[in-house]
């Protein structure tokens, strides 16, 4: 007798870690067929590059929630970063990212039917950053990622940028650009993953002091990819930074 | 899916109590109380991410029906174009009520488990890791193929806090375990 009650508890265990417990929170809206499939990383606010990583799990206590505007799909991010929001409406969409309930950005994303959209994100502060983003498979008839209401003079969104200015705030990881001539807003710049070179007069013996050297003022050459872009803010990650004067 | 999760964590804990009713009232004559080792192909469902590897865990007995368990873990996988990495540390104890060929058990560990992403952007490498804390509850059984060897596989329901909440996550392991000694 017991052992059949100890069978009809495993048998039930199972069963319920199979269709209760396989995986973290879902869209609270059905996924349905076709649509896009939007999947997701966040990293902690102490993400590095290269090797060198001191991020704890106190880097990252809060509690994100990502939604698609104007849709009741929403999902929480999961304890090790990863989230999934399946069945997103195709063509242009705006993901809202939201930190103990608080929005801390928006992302823009054009994508076809049966496309999906891979998107890497950090939390700084009160400050949404994009580490990247692309977007797979999208279907030959879709017209790619607009970018005709996008801010920046030559600007294609998820293509290569090379922009140059002046910092007008922040530090080497995240700064906001004022460009010449092609852009009327500061342009915000993701260079956590970037690499730095001090030219000219700002010429330094260490990359430390190189990184230091970006700061409001600093003249700077960004080369990178074009993230976000609309026709009052835009998004680079940048993967070299030239410092040129600081 | 959050009513099915509640739901799965109730009837995982009452894998539990039911180990309770099925224990014998006594020790099982001739129950193996050698301490053993076991290997295997580990799956884990890491948020939304598949992640594959190994489990390794290792038992000591502390009477015919209770073990201390050490459980390790690691998988890897990737999502979203990032490559993921998982290792896990954990301990606690575990219940075969049953000496027979096939010998079911429930356990409960506690413990961490670090997470690593790293991300190319660019060129460049982006790399994350993250430790999250948590618990482990489950069972399985093993069945005896002669000698010191017998075949396990292992359903863990794991529960982490990160992220400013918790995550709770299905493991599945199978393979060989290996009893030292009589």
């Amino acid at each position: 007798m017991r052992q059949r009650i100890f069978w009809a508890g495993a048998v039930a265990a199972v069963a319920a870690l199979v269709t209760g417990g396989c995986g973290s929170d879902s869209p609270t809206s059905s996924s349905g067929d076709g649509g896009v499939v939007v999947q997701g990383v966040l990293l902690s606010e102490g993400a590095a590059v290269g090797a060198a990583d001191l991020s704890s799990s106190a880097a990252q206590a809060k509690k994100v929630t990502v939604s698609v505007e104007g849709t009741t799909l929403t999902v929480d991010v999961s304890a090790n970063g990863t989230f999934k929001l399946s069945g997103v409406p195709s063509g242009t969409f705006t993901l809202v990212f939201l930190a103990d309930g608080v929005e801390v950005g928006r992302v823009v994303v054009s994508a076809g039917d049966g496309s999906q959209v891979n998107i890497v994100v950090q939390v700084q502060g009160s400050v949404l950053v994009v580490i990247d983003i692309k977007v797979e498979g999208t279907d030959p008839g879709t017209p790619p990622p607009s970018s005709s209401s996008c801010g920046i003079n030559g600007g294609t969104l998820g293509q290569g940028i090379e922009l140059e200015g002046n910092v007008s705030s922040g530090s080497s990881a995240a700064f906001k650009l004022s460009v010449n001539g092609r852009a009327s807003f500061p342009i915000d710049v993701n260079a956590a993953a970037a690499s730095f070179r001090c030219v000219g007069n700002a010429k330094t013996t260490s990359d430390a002091e190189c990184k230091a050297a970006v700061k409001a003022g600093a003249k700077v050459h960004v080369k990178g990819t074009l993230m976000t872009c609309a026709a009052s803010s835009a998004q680079v990650t940048a993967t070299e930074v030239k410092v040129q004067k600081d | 899916m959050r009513s099915h999760r509640a739901a799965g964590l109730a009837l995982a804990f009452g894998l539990s109590a039911s180990l309770a009713a099925a224990a014998p009232r006594r020790a099982a004559a001739g129950a193996s109380v050698a301490p053993e080792v076991f290997g295997g192909y580990s799956f884990t469902q890491a948020g939304e991410a598949d992640l594959h590897g190994v489990g390794l865990s290792g038992s000591y007995p502390l009477g015919p029906t209770f073990r201390l368990v050490l459980d390790l873990s690691g998988h890897t996988g990737s999502f979203a174009g990032a490559d993921l990495g998982q290792l896990g540390v954990m301990a606690g104890a575990r219940w075969t009520p049953s000496s027979s060929r096939l010998r079911p058990f429930a356990e409960g560990v506690l413990g961490g488990v670090r997470t690593s992403v790293e991300v190319d952007v660019g060129g460049a490498r982006v790399s994350d890791a993250d430790t999250d804390w948590g618990l482990a509850i489950g069972g399985g059984a093993d069945y005896g193929l002669g000698g010191a060897w017998s075949l396990r596989g292992l359903v863990h329901l794991r529960m982490l806090s990160g992220e400013g909440g918790w995550s709770t996550d299905p493991r599945l392991a199978v393979g060989v375990s290996y009893r030292l000694g009589r």
